[in-house]
């Protein structure tokens, strides 16, 4: 398993907002979807496209990439509509002293 | 232990009795040009629910922000601000039946078309109803729980399996015209089969005709769930004149496991007509799905039914044939997504050009890297009838896995002289030659059809090729 | 990054300017415009540039790369590594060797000199044979592209070989490029222009040692056929498995002309290179071959061009590819045929063999057709090794790695057979047959440092 990685104030991404951020060198979209935060791969797993530049739907708890569509389930990664069929990968989130950190999950499968 | 039940197949006449009703475009009419006030109209004159007015907005807006696709057929002439997204005022409805030009009525004549079709089909008459047909169907359909309906129906009437399926194969963002359509989308078929149920009478979506079947944006739907099997069939070979000169429709297939799903166009819109189509399916474990897919007509189509194998052993055929003629661009193909093992795709695409015309093959091969025995066939031929057409072949292959076998051939040619000669030799005038070869080029197309296409097919083409030979 | 001090020797204005001082008035002028023509040229992008959206260039920094590197210990030993190859291939052949510092052997071209052949370094023949030169760098214009752009600004000494109306050349000719050295840049540059009925067998040869840091290869080769006239080109590649290969091979077939060219690809990190066959005039006949094999991270990508532009004109390609690791190999062949090119013949097969899973093939072949009289077609296949032929082999005693070894020449043999040259040929086989067996793919073998 892949260390925390501090990553920016909890503050700085209000509900509804993403981001994205650079984890020792892998692209993580991170979300706020009501005060709970998800990170996922930032790129799509359908094509070259950045998933914090999608639209983030709060009442699903999904995000749809920007270029074809595609809905992904934040909490599982999953690819809810084609095009897309494979997963993102979900990573670990955690807030401490409002500071967001996150540990890239080798082992999902991407 | 579910059994497959069937429908008894009613024979088809063409005896039916028409009527004609009064269409009811007095409630509502729309400006030309696209806006958000133009799509809440749309959505508030059909009385969806409010998921739908959102779906449709965030579409406009995806449609707004999407520049025009950079390849594929040139469509610099689609003024996207003169166009009725909706109504059309009735004045422009009709047009009188002198104004209908010879070749089509000629066509007609050839092809023996009732007169009232006729009219429908060259624009002069507002509408042309099967009723009676259909509600005979019908009956049958109900029985066994399977519903075909138009989609605004299908929303209102079954939510949750709608809401459960609507955009899931084909999202709003997909791409322009698939935005453009989820906007405005307005018509269209849905057809839900249950489980084990097979429908053997093909789903005309001609049975159910009226100007909003017929329309711009027509959004299909069909869900066959496990081991059902359906048939679906749109457009007719008739020339059709439409005063729309755009349309987008979008067609959304759900294959679940080992259910057979065939769905057959046959497109021969008038050459005023942009006729851009996303059509997508998915099949799961076993299932079967099949495009075939004739273009005719149109001044340009830009159309690749797609297949996404998900499951095991699914199968995907395309069977594509088009004609392109003076001032006319198909631009057509197929795309074939293989993401579980063990799948397997076969497309065939038949291509003739003459007068001009041009046609372009695109298709897509994908092999997903975890699949291991995929095999997939992709085999196009055109012919082109003389020296000023044109055609133009790209497939795109991406084979991600190694333990697969691939396929692609393609040949461009002209009718050979021997072949010519030798018909010709046997009595045949060139033109019959010509003729004949043609229908024998287009025959495993030919021979998917009901009978009634195919008959009608074939004698479209030979009423193509007349004059062909100079 | 651009704040850094300019490398002494790197890519950049210095070495055009030294370039252009020792060029005639009017080479010196098209390096310059095709300077500012490069530097102008955004890199090639993925998402914008259809033809390279499968081969990610991200990664290279030209202006990091040395193109005058001032002596070098190595320059010999390279020079030795080629002759040595050409003894192999074709022990008669004239012989042109070429490194970073210009062309460094001239050897074996006096039977070819008495028939009247010119054999010399571009740069000689830019002074000595000017109309010959400008009429062959027409056919690469200075702005075409990044990478042509850059090879017209900064190619450096070079094969230049006339031949006159009616000669058959005596002996084939080997023009050897060569390099070492950590972020080397060299610039190949091959032209060949036949006068009428003349005839010449030309030999390429590309290659660097093993694991010597990175390397920048940026080649282009110019063939013009004049009426009548036949070529047979063979073209080796084998840079180290950590250089960068972009090239251009381009032909241009007047009447009745014809081209047999036989590109054999083995090396470099990423290679993307352009074969194009011009078919300008009535009856010219090109046949093109490729042999590629990849192994480990390679990322080979082949692009050609069939363009028939006069009536009765014939063209086949065929190229094969096996791959296996995490290789890549991509391939893009277009043929078009011009409304007045009736009675074309143009074909295209590629056939591609995965050996490992990781390996991957892609295969876009294309037509645009405005002719009807033609026959055309193409064929693309991508395929496993048959685990079957492997069972079958090892239980006759044979070891996996020779079975590999025999499956893929087995693959590969109608490919090598359509080779204009029998000893090019055979050199190929047994380079195919090693780098199957595991051996490095680089053409020289790894020397002391540079």
């Amino acid at each position: 398993m892949s260390e925390w990685v501090t990553v920016g104030a909890a503050a700085d991404i209000p509900p509804g907002h993403a981001a994205l951020v650079d984890v020792d060198g892998t692209q993580v979209a991170v979300f706020n979807v009501n005060g709970e935060f998800f990170a996922v791969d930032d790129t799509c797993s359908h094509a070259e496209a950045s998933l914090s530049e999608g639209e983030l739907d709060p009442e699903g708890c999904t995000i749809e990439c920007p270029m074809h569509g595609s809905c992904f389930d934040l909490r599982t990664g999953e690819a809810i509509s084609l095009p897309a069929y494979d997963p993102v990968r979900v990573h670990r989130i955690e807030i401490v002293a409002g500071v967001l950190r996150v540990a890239i999950d080798e082992t999902a499968v991407p | 232990m579910t059994m497959a039940v069937t429908v008894e197949a009613h024979e088809l006449t063409k005896d039916y009795k028409f009527g004609f009703h009064d269409i009811d475009v007095s409630v509502f009419r729309t400006e030309k040009g696209l806006s958000p006030e133009v799509v809440a109209a749309i959505s508030a004159h059909k009385n969806e629910p409010e998921w739908m007015l959102k779906f449709r907005l965030k579409a406009l807006s995806h449609f707004r922000k999407r520049a025009m696709p950079s390849w594929g057929a040139d469509l610099s002439g689609i003024d996207f601000d003169n166009i009725y997204y909706y109504v059309k005022p009735t004045e422009e409805q009709s047009r009188s039946w002198d104004d209908v030009p010879d070749s089509i009525r000629q066509t007609f004549d050839k092809l023996g078309i009732p007169e009232a079709e006729r009219k429908f089909l060259a624009g002069v008459s507002a509408q042309y109803d099967s009723e009676v047909v259909y509600h005979s169907i019908r009956e049958d359909l109900d029985k066994l729980g399977v519903v075909f309906g138009d989609c605004d129906t299908g929303l209102r009437d079954h939510p949750e399996i709608f809401r459960k399926y609507f955009g899931t194969v084909i999202p709003a963002n997909d791409n322009k015209f698939a935005a453009l359509n989820s906007a405005v989308w307005s018509g269209g078929s849905f057809v839900y089969v249950p489980k084990g149920v097979r429908v053997d009478i093909p789903l005309q979506a001609y049975f159910r005709i009226n100007s909003d079947n017929m329309g711009q944006f027509e959004r299909t739907l069909i869900i066959a769930e496990e081991g059902s099997y359906v048939h679906y069939i749109e457009g007719c070979t008739a020339p059709t004149y439409s005063s729309d000169s755009l349309h987008s429709a979008v067609v959304e297939i759900i294959a679940h496991k080992d259910a057979h799903v065939r769905y057959t166009t046959i497109q021969n819109w008038s050459n005023n007509v942009y006729n851009l189509v996303t059509k997508r399916a998915v099949a799961y474990e076993g299932a079967r799905v099949e495009w075939i897919d004739g273009n005719l007509g149109s001044k340009v189509t830009m159309k690749y039914p797609a297949i996404y194998l998900m499951g095991e052993h699914a199968h995907g055929e395309v069977l594509s044939a088009a004609f392109a003629g003076e001032g006319q661009h198909q631009d057509a193909g197929s795309k074939c997504i293989h993401v579980a093992s063990n799948t397997t795709s076969n497309v065939v695409s038949r291509s003739i050009s003459k007068g001009g015309g041009r046609t372009s093959y695109r298709g897509h091969i994908k092999v997903h890297e975890k699949a291991t025995g995929v095999r997939s066939s992709v085999r196009c031929d055109a012919l082109l009838l003389d020296e000023e057409s044109q055609s133009d072949t790209y497939p795109y292959m991406d084979i991600d896995s190694p333990d697969v076998s691939i396929g692609h051939e393609a040949t461009v040619s002209k009718i050979g002289d021997e072949q010519i000669f030798y018909l010709m030799s046997r009595g045949l005038s060139e033109s019959d030659a010509t003729a004949l070869i043609v229908n024998g080029f287009f025959e495993p197309f030919v021979k998917e059809l009901p009978m009634e296409y195919a008959v009608e097919l074939n004698r479209l083409l030979a009423v193509q090729m007349e004059g062909s030979v100079g | 990054m651009a704040t850094q001090l300019q490398t002494p020797g790197a890519i950049g204005p210095e070495a055009v300017t030294t370039r252009a001082a020792n060029a005639p008035a009017w080479l010196a002028e098209r390096r310059r415009a095709a300077w500012e023509a490069y530097t102008a040229l955004p890199m090639p992008d993925r998402t914008r540039d259809e033809d390279w959206r499968r081969t990610d260039i991200r990664g290279l920094e030209p202006d990091e790369y040395v193109v005058d590197p001032g002596p070098t210990g190595h320059g010999a030993g390279l020079v030795e590594a080629m002759r040595e190859m050409r003894d192999r291939i074709a022990p008669d052949a004239a012989f042109v060797a070429s490194t970073r510092n210009g062309v460094r052997a001239l050897e074996g071209a006096e039977a070819l000199r008495a028939q009247g052949v010119t054999v010399c370094s571009l740069e000689d023949a830019a002074v000595h044979d000017e109309a010959a030169v400008r009429r062959a760098l027409a056919h690469v214009p200075v702005d075409g592209s990044k990478f042509t752009a850059l090879w017209n600004a900064l190619w450096r000494g070079g094969c230049f070989v006339h031949v006159p109306t009616g000669v058959e050349a005596a002996v084939p000719v080997v023009a050897a490029h060569s390099a070492a050295g950590d972020h080397a840049a060299i610039l190949p540059a091959t032209v060949v222009v036949l006068e009428a009925g003349a005839s010449l067998t030309l030999v390429e040869l590309e290659a660097s040692p093993a694991a010597q840091g990175t390397m920048l290869s940026d080649a282009v080769s110019i063939l013009h056929l004049g009426e009548g006239s036949r070529l047979d080109h063979c073209l080796l590649q084998r840079w180290s498995a950590s250089t960068w290969h972009l090239a251009t091979h381009r032909g241009v077939l007047e009447r009745d002309s014809r081209l047999r060219f036989f590109a054999a690809t083995f090396g470099s990190r990423l290679q993307k290179v352009y074969w194009d066959a011009l078919l300008e005039g009535q009856g010219a006949d090109a046949t093109l071959t490729g042999v590629c094999f990849g192994g480990g991270d390679q990322h080979l990508d082949h692009q050609s061009l069939q363009a028939h532009r006069a009536p009765a004109t014939r063209s086949d390609l065929l190229l094969k590819v096996a791959v296996r690791d995490r290789a890549q190999s991509v391939y893009g062949g277009l043929i078009t045929v011009d409304r007045a090119a009736q009675r074309t013949d143009g074909y295209v097969q590629n056939r591609n063999l995965m050996l490992s899973r990781g390996a991957r093939a892609s295969g876009i072949p294309m037509l645009e057709i405005k002719a009807n009289d033609v026959r055309c077609s193409h064929g693309v296949t991508a395929g496993h090794i048959d685990t079957e032929q492997r069972f079958y082999l090892q239980s006759r005693g044979v070891d996996p790695e020779a079975a590999d070894r025999l499956i893929v020449r087995g693959f590969m043999q109608d490919a090598l057979d359509r080779s204009p040259h029998a000893g090019f040929a055979e050199f190929v086989g047994g380079v195919l047959d090693e780098v199957v067996a595991g051996h490095s793919a680089a053409g020289v073998e790894a020397e002391g440092p540079s």
